[in-house]
């Protein structure tokens, strides 16, 4: 079988094309930090030209991994996977990043560490305990971490979720929560299961299920990434429906799922089931009953998550429903599709180049004069939120699941209010 | 040095240049360090990328620079010269003839970092862009209303400079032609890493057209570093329409029809089969699956003419073959099917590893001729084609599926590609019309050109690079053998009538054999008259392109081509003038405004140069790229550079409607009549007062209004569709007075042609050429030598061309290029035949 590399290579025909959609080419303008770019390297890895050294093996790992460059290819280059093949086989593991893995491994120990940290936050003790953390390798380095570990979600909120929680026979729909989205955002995955169950979802959370893997794969980690999505697989087994999920990145990579399994792994035909129930927030509510929703005068703006637009080619349907939000503006952000430079774990591992990608993005965050951006994984609400922050943009940044919400209960709030005048009801 | 090189290159025999002498890597680093702090490239990863284009072939460079400035572009060749190593100009590599490959390595001069842009002159339409900016920058600087046409596919990422060293077409080069026809002024830096700049921001220029010659030149001749670009409104109206047809042969016949009925397609574009299931893989656009062919073609305009075209499109289209056609309005629709059309290339690449596409151009009516050959031959060798064309010029791309780990197949594909381009020039066409030469073609433009055309390309790279430092080894290509001295034939026969190219290289080697001075034309003193009632003559309706005898008259050309419904913009103006005056002298038509300069309609020219050795440069097609438009030098170099005894040109169809209005120059009048977007504006000082001539002319429904409005107006009326008779006079009175003065200010001093024709006296000025004949008084007066003050310290401090024409003799003003015009001379003229020019300034 041709590895994903020989594929990609065997049909770039180098006319260029992916460099514009490139957010580091577009930050740097030098051709080895493009997709045609890297692949000439991989092909020149091949070759035994060039080793994986130096700023060879930098350009490779600068590279975010968004796959903008597949959307743009007329080729149809399978991008994203010959540069994870890549990776993994000049053993390039995200450096930096140890501290992650125990944690998005298991669920209920990253719940716990982030009560912890909930716990010590209201006692007024995180700065003292990041420090201390810092200095004992247990939190790791970069500036986003301070903002990131703020307002963290207690152990009540883990509860309200679970309460939520249809049993699996009766259940329409099966709910993903991720392992960042689960620990950090609890609320917006709730967010999520209440516009479900507003429009008649029965909506499961099966236990058993894991981190979607995904951080793995793209760190080159690729027997992590395989036992994590084996693990998801067989914890949706159990439950009919959709697998819905608020985490573009999660949703894109089990939607690719198969492809982690060699053609005679038992595992790939059921990777492939689970593969073809994976949906994303939107695409569950536009399938569903409308529902009305009703803003409050602003100007929102959604950014793409980069893999549900360009590995799911998800992009019309959460538009369609912000399109349905009466009384707010939506307008189109230059280069919506384009990465804001979180990148799942890239933020952390190159805080330079994820830096100058959010701030191309805050550019046209700035010029579009909105009010709110909406954003569709947590990676890409932390990253914003952060940057927004830093740079003074007045801007809020809001999942799309936590802005519809709102919405909805606007909505009803309106209604409630309007019959309860005499003129209306009467 | 060692170098990694390159991978799934395809033999190439006659290309096998020895790599540069190596250079110590640390003292390039230095030496480029010292020029571009922080932006010296060297370690392999760069190396590497920078290694390749579109092409896919891989040679290492030595160093990559990314220069911010003109200044530091200067700086890097005087540094690489210093070093002993060539330089090779790069944008984004999109090309697809290998021309910013670095052959022998070298130092890659890498431009997209110089990417800026700006609207510099919204009146006369002008924008500057860097050459790093890319087509796409363009669109987001002048959109909504004015765009810059040249749309090549990768315009998403292709850059201007890339642009300008290709010629780049696009689909939209069918109406509104090639890179070349936009450039006006270019700054650049040389061999010897001088920056300069050369202009012709007007209609006429002082010297040889340098830009035309630099534009197309693939970064041979020196290294654009800005371009004044004109740009154009965009349309009121664009409509797509999809044509799907079950036979091949039927779409390209359709195709043809469409052009010659006077359409004004703005794109006419074909696409067959394979390409459609490749494309339609990418885009699911809609694209139907089931065709054999398609045609996209593009109508645009006003409202109601596109409305008109499109009743009468479907018609020819349904009556052609077509099966189904889709008409797509919303922008979304049209994106959809352009995306795809703009895909074919990378598409195609799903059938194989590797594609080779070609670039054959032929005459209009010779395109179906053309694709049958392509298919009849790539069927012999048994190869996977995918046809795409820019149907309406012509311009046709089978792209080659191939795997280049199969010898034999490769093998096959390079026979394929000789038997095709061979067949190309046969059919009177060009073997490239926009992708370039590069290493693509080089090995095969000596099957466009003799070798003493070859040689002569090679002087003017060397007139320009002597010491063959930019991008060595692409676009020319020397003869393999020197081409025979020309002699005069033993005991000539002095001939009688002088009508053929042979005779006229048998006057020039006499004259040059008994060492006098050529001198041709009707004036006094002149010792060649070509004559005017013979020669050859070869009018191609279906291609809209005429070659005539230079010494015919422009009236009696008109006369022919009005039999056939067709015209050549120039003619009426010049009635007495002949074919081979007008060129060398490069003057205006009447329309001015809408017909644009002469260099726009010139395709190709026969001449015979001072060492009596007679060439042929362009083609009868509507792009070409091979090697160096030569023939664009011979617009307006006033017979230095040869005899001119045929030009090929392009023609349009009659236009519907043309008529004058006439009336009297007053406050305002100028800009409310410049709004009405007439074809050309005349200002006629007859000594009493100035009368303002305005010619509209085109589709009646664009037309009409205007005319009706200004005829409308006080003290304006109607004229009808002739020339009149005042305005010829005033002409011939200007042309052809003892004393006169002609003066050509930059676009923006155009003011000062209006205020001299106020106050000088017998005067006319055409207002689009931005030229003024002065006549009549035995001295200009006052007013007159103030406005030529005034616009030559304009153009001296650099706001674009100025021609200062005194007693026919253009006023001689020394130019940091005088060395240059007089080595360009001499490759034509080395024994100084001919009258040296005006430019030629003694040291």
């Amino acid at each position: 079988m041709k590895g994903a590399v020989d594929e990609a290579l065997s049909h770039c025909n180098k006319c260029g094309f992916c460099l514009p959609t490139c957010p580091t080419y577009q930050v740097s303008l030098l051709e080895s930090l493009s997709p045609r770019g890297r692949l000439a390297l991989m092909q020149g890895l091949r070759n035994g030209e060039v080793e994986a050294t130096g700023d060879v093996r930098r350009a490779l790992d600068l590279c975010l991994e968004c796959r903008a460059c597949e959307v743009a290819c007329p080729s149809g280059v399978g991008f994203g996977h010959a540069i994870e093949e890549t990776r993994s086989a000049q053993g390039m593991t995200r450096a930096g990043l140890e501290w992650l893995w125990p944690l998005v491994r298991n669920r209920a120990r990253f719940r716990r560490r982030v009560a912890l940290g909930a716990a010590l936050e209201r006692a007024g003790l995180m700065g003292p305990a990041l420090a201390v953390g810092r200095r004992l390798g247990l939190v790791p380095p970069g500036p986003m971490v301070a903002s990131l570990l703020r307002d963290l979600p207690g152990a009540r909120r883990f509860r309200a979720l679970e309460r939520m929680a249809e049993p699996a026979p009766r259940a329409t729909h099966a709910f993903f929560l991720g392992c960042v989205g689960d620990a950090l955002f609890p609320h917006v995955n709730a967010d999520a299961i209440t516009l479900l169950r507003a429009a008649g979802a029965r909506v499961a959370l099966p236990g058993g299920q894991t981190c979607c893997g995904a951080l793995f794969a793209h760190a080159g980690r690729h027997e992590e990434a395989r036992a994590c999505l084996a693990q998801n697989v067989e914890a949706f087994e159990g439950v009919p429906g959709p697998v819905v999920n608020v985490a573009g990145g999660c949703g894109a990579f089990l939607r690719e799922a198969e492809s982690a399994f060699g053609p005679q792994d038992p595992m790939r035909p059921r990777a492939r089931r689970l593969a073809q129930r994976v949906v994303d927030l939107s695409e569950a509510l536009v399938a569903l009953a409308p529902l009305r929703y009703r803003g409050r005068g602003r100007r929102v703006a959604l950014q793409d998550s980069c893999h549900l637009a360009n590995v799911a080619r998800v992009t019309a349907a959460p538009r369609a429903l912000l399109d349905a939000v009466e009384g707010d503006e939506r307008v189109e952000l230059a280069d919506a599709g384009a990465c804001c430079g979180s990148a799942g774990s890239f933020s952390f591992s190159e805080p330079d180049m994820s830096r100058s990608v959010l701030e191309r993005k805050l550019t046209f965050v700035r010029q579009s004069g909105v009010d709110t951006l909406l954003v569709e994984n947590p990676g890409c609400e932390l990253q914003l939120r952060w940057g927004v922050e830093q740079a003074g943009v007045g801007v809020e940044v809001l999942p799309v699941a936590t802005y519809l919400r709102q919405a909805l209960i606007q909505s009803a709030e309106a209604r409630a209010g309007a019959e309860g005048t005499p003129c209306e009801s009467g | 040095m060692a170098r990694p090189q390159l991978r799934g290159v395809l033999p190439r025999p006659e290309l096998h240049p020895e790599p540069a002498p190596g250079c110590d890597p640390r003292r390039v680093r230095a030496a480029l360090e010292a020029v571009c702090p922080g932006r010296v490239r060297t370690d392999p990863a760069d190396l590497l990328s920078y290694s390749y284009d579109a092409t896919g072939e891989r040679f290492w460079p030595d160093a990559v620079v990314f220069p911010e400035t003109a200044d530091e572009v200067a700086a890097t060749v005087r540094a690489a010269a210093e070093l002993g190593l060539p330089v090779i100009a790069r944008g984004a590599g999109t090309n697809l003839s290998g021309g910013t490959l670095p052959l022998t390595g070298g130092v890659i001069v890498c431009l997209t970092r110089m990417n800026r842009v700006a609207v510099v002159d919204p009146a006369h339409r002008l924008l500057e862009a860097e050459p790093g900016a890319t087509n796409l920058s363009l669109e987001g600087l002048l959109a909504p209303d004015h765009f810059y046409p040249p749309d090549p596919a990768s315009q998403k990422v292709s850059t201007i400079g890339g642009n300008i060293a290709e010629n780049a077409g696009g689909p939209h080069a069918v109406k509104y032609g090639v890179t070349g026809h936009w450039v006006a002024d270019l700054d650049l830096v040389d061999a010897r890493g001088r920056l300069w700049t050369i202009s012709r921001s007007g209609f006429v220029q002082s010297r040889y057209d340098l830009v035309a010659l630099v534009t197309g030149s693939e970064g041979t001749l020196g290294i654009v570093t800005r371009a004044t670009l004109r740009y154009a409104q965009r349309p009121q109206t664009t409509l797509t329409l999809l044509a799907s047809f079950a036979d091949l042969k039927a779409a390209i016949s359709t195709a043809a029809h469409l052009v010659a009925r006077n359409l004004e397609p703005s794109t006419l574009e074909l696409m067959d089969r394979e390409t459609l299931h490749a494309v339609e893989a990418f885009v699911a656009a809609g694209y139907p699956l089931a065709a054999e062919a398609v045609l996209l073609v593009e109508l645009d305009g006003p409202p109601a003419v596109v409305e008109r075209r499109l009743v009468e499109a479907r018609r020819l289209l349904f009556e052609g073959g077509a099966i189904d056609l889709r008409e797509a309005r919303a922008p979304a629709e049209r994106d959809g099917l352009w995306r795809g059309r703009r895909a074919a290339y990378g598409a195609v690449a799903r059938l194989s590893a590797r594609i080779w596409t070609q670039d054959v151009t032929v005459p209009r009516p010779q395109l179906p001729a053309m694709i049958e050959a392509v298919v009849t031959i790539a069927r012999r060798h048994g190869l996977k084609i995918a046809t795409v064309a820019h149907a309406g010029d012509g311009n046709l791309h089978p792209d080659f599926a191939f795997d280049p780990g199969d010898a034999d197949e490769v093998e096959r594909v390079r026979s394929a590609d000789q038997e095709i381009l061979a067949q190309c020039v046969q059919l009177g066409g060009s073997i490239t019309g926009e992708h370039g030469v590069g290493i693509d073609k080089r090995e095969r433009l000596a099957l466009m050109f003799r070798p003493e055309e070859l040689q002569r390309m090679e002087a003017v790279r060397a007139a320009f690079d002597p010491d063959g430092r930019l991008n060595p080894f692409k676009a020319t290509l020397p003869p393999r053998e020197e081409p025979p001295a020309p002699s005069l034939p033993p005991a000539p026969a002095r001939a009688p009538r002088v009508d053929t190219t042979p005779a006229v290289a048998h006057a020039v080697l006499a004259a040059r054999t008994s060492g006098e001075r050529v001198r041709v034309g009707r004036r006094p003193g002149s010792s060649l008259v070509l004559d005017p009632d013979a020669g050859p003559f070869d009018l191609d309706p279906g291609n809209l392109t005429v070659s005539a005898w230079a010494g015919m008259t422009l009236g009696e050309l008109e006369r022919r081509l009005a039999a056939a419904g067709l015209e050549f913009p120039f003619t009426s103006a010049h009635p007495d003038r002949t074919l081979g005056g007008l060129v060398g002298l490069n003057l205006p038509g009447f329309d001015s405004l809408r017909a644009g300069a002469l260099r726009q309609w010139l395709l190709a020219a026969r001449w015979v140069a001072g060492d009596g050795v007679a060439l042929h440069f362009g083609r009868p097609t509507m792009k070409n790229v091979a090697g160096y438009r030569l023939d664009a030098l011979m617009v307006g170099a006033r017979g230095t550079l040869g005899v001119m005894t045929e030009a090929t040109v392009r023609l349009r169809p009659a236009p519907p409607l043309r008529t004058w209005v006439r009336g009297r120059l007053s406050p305002g009048v100028l800009e409310r009549v410049l709004a009405l977007e007439p074809a050309g504006v005349h200002l006629v000082n007859r000594g009493e007062d100035v009368a303002l001539w305005v010619l509209f002319e085109g589709e009646p429904e664009s037309v009409e209004p205007g005319a009706r409005a200004l005829a409308g107006e006080g003290g304006f009326e109607e004229d009808g569709p002739k020339a009149p008779v005042e305005l010829v006079g005033a002409v011939r009175a200007a042309l052809g007075g003892r004393r006169r003065l002609r003066l050509a200010p930059a676009p923006a001093d155009l003011h000062l042609l209006v205020d001299a024709a106020r106050e000088a006296g017998p005067a006319w000025v055409d207002l689009g050429a931005g030229v003024g004949h002065f006549g009549g008084d035995p001295a200009p007066g006052e007013a007159l030598e103030r406005a030529v003050a005034s616009a030559r310290s304009a153009a001296r401090a650099g706001r674009g061309a100025f021609v200062e024409e005194r007693e026919g003799v253009l006023a001689a003003e020394r130019g940091p290029d005088d060395e240059l015009m007089a080595r360009l001379r001499r490759v034509f003229d080395p024994d100084g035949v001919f009258d040296p020019g005006p430019w030629e300034v003694e040291p």
